[in-house]
């Protein structure tokens, strides 16, 4: 069975730190004498393997990932872009509907209360374009 | 930040649009890190300093405070 390229990526840092591991395990079963040798090494093994692994992974990985990133164009300023007007239109979207729905509450008119869905795209896609091109503005 | 990139572009002759292709990064990318405009990312950083064959610190420093 072909392994996927994620799933790769993880042999090494798995294999790696499996003996790791299990050494550490057993230091720590050796220092605890008065409990079950065999269950101390099984189940610290158990728990630390993933943190070990997860780092010797970034470890291992760390600069393949970032050629790649910056291969994906996911270091260039338009991706930073991108991400400011997204994390923006997503804040004053909730914000405005929160707005929206508390003025129309407050001052009982119907016509405010109620947000339908032409309401949100128009005011997410609206500050997303406006804050992409205020970045794109304010950076060339 | 304050950055020498358009200073050791220069001096090696290169464009905009050469450096950007070296780096892997669009040539927008390129123009606002020499304006100031935008702070690369730590990786990319090592690898706009790993082209011209310097440290991070000889071409990338703090705003002065």
């Amino acid at each position: 069975m072909a392994l996927s390229p994620s799933a790769r990526r993880w042999v090494a840092p798995v294999l790696i730190s499996l003996p790791l591991t299990a050494a550490l395990a057993t230091f720590v079963a050796w220092r605890r004498p008065d409990q079950p040798f065999w269950l101390v090494v099984a189940v610290f093994t158990v728990v630390l393997l993933p943190t070990v692994a997860t780092g010797l992974k970034v470890l291992v990985t760390d600069r393949a990932t970032t050629d790649r990133e910056i291969a994906a164009h996911q270091h260039d300023v338009e991706t930073s872009w991108v991400k400011e007007a997204g994390s923006t239109a997503f804040f004053v979207l909730i914000g405005g509907l929160i707005f929206a729905e508390t003025l129309g509450d407050v001052l009982r008119l119907s016509w405010l209360s109620p947000v339908g869905l032409p309401h949100v795209l128009v005011l997410g896609l609206g500050t997303f374009a406006v804050t992409y091109w205020y970045e794109r503005r304010s950076a060339s | 930040m304050q950055n020498v990139l358009a200073d050791l572009r220069a001096e090696r002759g290169l464009s905009q649009a050469a450096l950007a292709d070296a780096l892997g990064v669009s040539r927008q990318t390129v123009i606002s890190i020499e304006r100031g405009r935008f702070d690369p990312s730590l990786p990319l950083a090592f690898r706009i300093a790993g082209h011209f064959g310097l440290r991070i610190e000889d071409v990338f420093r703090p705003d002065p405070e």
